[in-house]
């Protein structure tokens, strides 16, 4: 009978494997990305459809991109915030542009807020592209931006980031990149739930 | 009578650059250490120390006319100070009787019929001394299908208007103007203050109107503002690149229609030639005075 139940047990749990089970690293979270970016295309001194299709479709491509960099480098992943510097934040900004978002970190990133949070959940947001066509290309693109995401501090806590941003952006020599932008954020974080006092004491 | 159309579109009354840093911290809410509001804008900047200045005309050209050829008949300078965020639009009667660079004395709405958009500018930059940037240029059927395709432009009637010959029939207070009333409203010359005075402030009017749309819808989505370019460019003709007009129309969004004022340059009607002309009084050089360093009237 004991040898009956070493043997399932040894089938249960896998016995066609005896080596020792390695511990399996976590792998490390997909960047953030927008899913189902809405985008409108606008042709000036051209119908639409004259416009190569392909063209329309890297030019949406290569604005969502900029713009889940954006938000995965500010926002979500702790390995690119750069100890608050958030470089690859700033590179998707032109030149001129690159300057204000220098000095405005704070409002189009964590900020110095990144200092105090270990882990970044995203939740709903959206993102709604429009682009701008004129003949054979595109020639500029505004976007509106929506992102929601709640932050596990140290020390225990959390913070709900709200952030909402239009942008907008031309193809450069270097790709599509901001040449302006205006958002705004709210950062909201709450202290570990105390428990609850005692109620009801006697008259 | 042939008059003039106002025009344009506010998106591409622009100027660039505009930053405002705002961060406001907020009461704390219950269980809140922090709530912390942050904002901040940055707008396509032209990169310029100056304002920017745009010379809008209105051509009387009616379908199938030459429309760079013809009268200009509104004459307006948009002066677009970029960091202030606010500009001024100055008017310019038509009938007013000023010099043309190598014409000589004549109206100046002439200027388009013996040299194009090139000859009015050079001309509003000689009565004024005022460096223009850029011109823009639409017709009466250009202004009527701009604000047809913006769906029409909310505006404050100032005082009863009736002109049979603009078809101009509006009773004072809010309203919203379909295309052809936008002409209508914009041509009328018979039941205005001032004859052509009133009417080219009306234009100006139309103008901050349009600004005030624009600012308002583009809040709805990124789409509103392309959608206004693809209406302007349609139905205008100007030296702006498509890019810049890009910049311009990102900037208007955040130009407060309440920091753009509206003049015209003051003058009196008298004849010459058996003409009936406008002469500009010398006050108005106040006026390109104080605008010139700033865009700003007053400023």
């Amino acid at each position: 009978m004991l040898v009956g139940a070493g043997l399932a047990l040894f089938l249960v749990l896998g016995g066609d494997d005896p080596a020792p089970v390695a511990r399996k690293k976590e792998p490390p979270p997909p960047p953030f990305a927008f899913t189902d970016a809405e985008t409108e295309f606008i042709a000036v001194g051209v119908a639409l459809d004259k416009v190569d299709e392909a063209t329309r479709l890297q030019a949406a491509a290569d604005v969502v991109g900029v713009m889940d960099a954006i938000y995965d480098a500010g926002f979500v992943t702790r390995s690119r915030w750069g100890d608050g510097t958030f470089p690859d934040v700033v590179a998707q900004f032109d030149q001129k542009a690159s300057a204000r978002a220098q000095e405005n970190l704070a409002e189009l990133t964590l900020g110095p807020e990144s200092a105090r949070v270990i882990e970044v959940t995203p939740g709903e947001s959206t993102l709604a592209v429009s682009i701008l066509l004129s003949k054979k290309e595109a020639t500029g693109a505004v976007t509106r931006a929506s992102f929601q995401a709640e932050a596990t501090l140290k020390g225990g806590g959390t913070m709900t980031i709200s952030h909402m941003g239009t942008y907008y952006l031309r193809p450069l020599d270097q790709g599509w990149k901001i040449v302006g932008f205006e958002v705004e954020g709210t950062l909201d974080s709450a202290s570990p739930t105390a428990a609850p006092s005692p109620t009801g004491a006697a008259a | 009578m042939r008059s003039v159309p106002a025009l344009l579109l506010a998106g591409l009354m622009a100027a660039n650059l505009a930053a405002g840093l705002g961060r406001e911290a907020r009461a704390q809410t219950p269980a809140a250490e922090i709530h912390r509001v942050q904002g901040t804008t940055y707008v396509p900047s032209f990169d310029r120390k100056r304002p920017i200045f745009i010379l809008v005309l209105g051509s009387d050209a009616r379908p199938g006319e030459k429309v760079n050829r013809l009268h200009a008949d509104s004459i307006h300078i948009v002066a677009v100070n970029p960091r202030e965020g606010g500009g001024t639009i100055v008017g310019f009667p038509r009938d007013s009787w000023v010099t043309l660079p190598g014409r000589g004395e004549t109206r100046i709405n002439d200027a388009m019929v013996y040299g194009g958009p090139k000859l009015a500018v050079e001309t509003v930059e000689s009565i004024t001394n005022i460096p223009i940037d850029y011109y823009m240029l639409t017709s009466f059927p250009g202004l009527v299908k701009m604000v047809k395709r913006v769906g029409g432009l909310p505006i404050t009637i100032p005082y009863r208007m009736q002109d049979e010959s603009s078809g101009a029939n509006f009773k004072p207070g809010k309203t919203r103007l379909n295309g052809d009333e936008a002409l209508a409203f914009a041509r009328d010359r018979h039941s205005t203050p001032g004859g052509d005075f009133g009417r080219s402030e009306n234009q100006g009017r139309l103008m901050i109107a349009a600004l005030t749309k624009l600012r308002k819808t583009s809040e709805n989505g990124p789409t509103v503002l392309l959608r206004w370019i693809e209406a302007g460019l349609a139905n205008m003709e100007t030296d702006l690149s498509l890019v810049e007009v890009f910049d311009l129309a990102a900037t208007a969004t955040q130009i407060d229609p309440e920091n753009v004022k509206n003049v015209v340059v003051p003058g009196a009607p008298t004849m010459i030639n058996d003409a009936s002309v406008v002469l500009i009084s010398g006050a108005a050089q106040e006026i390109y005075d104080d605008v010139r360093d700033d865009g700003l009237l007053n400023g």
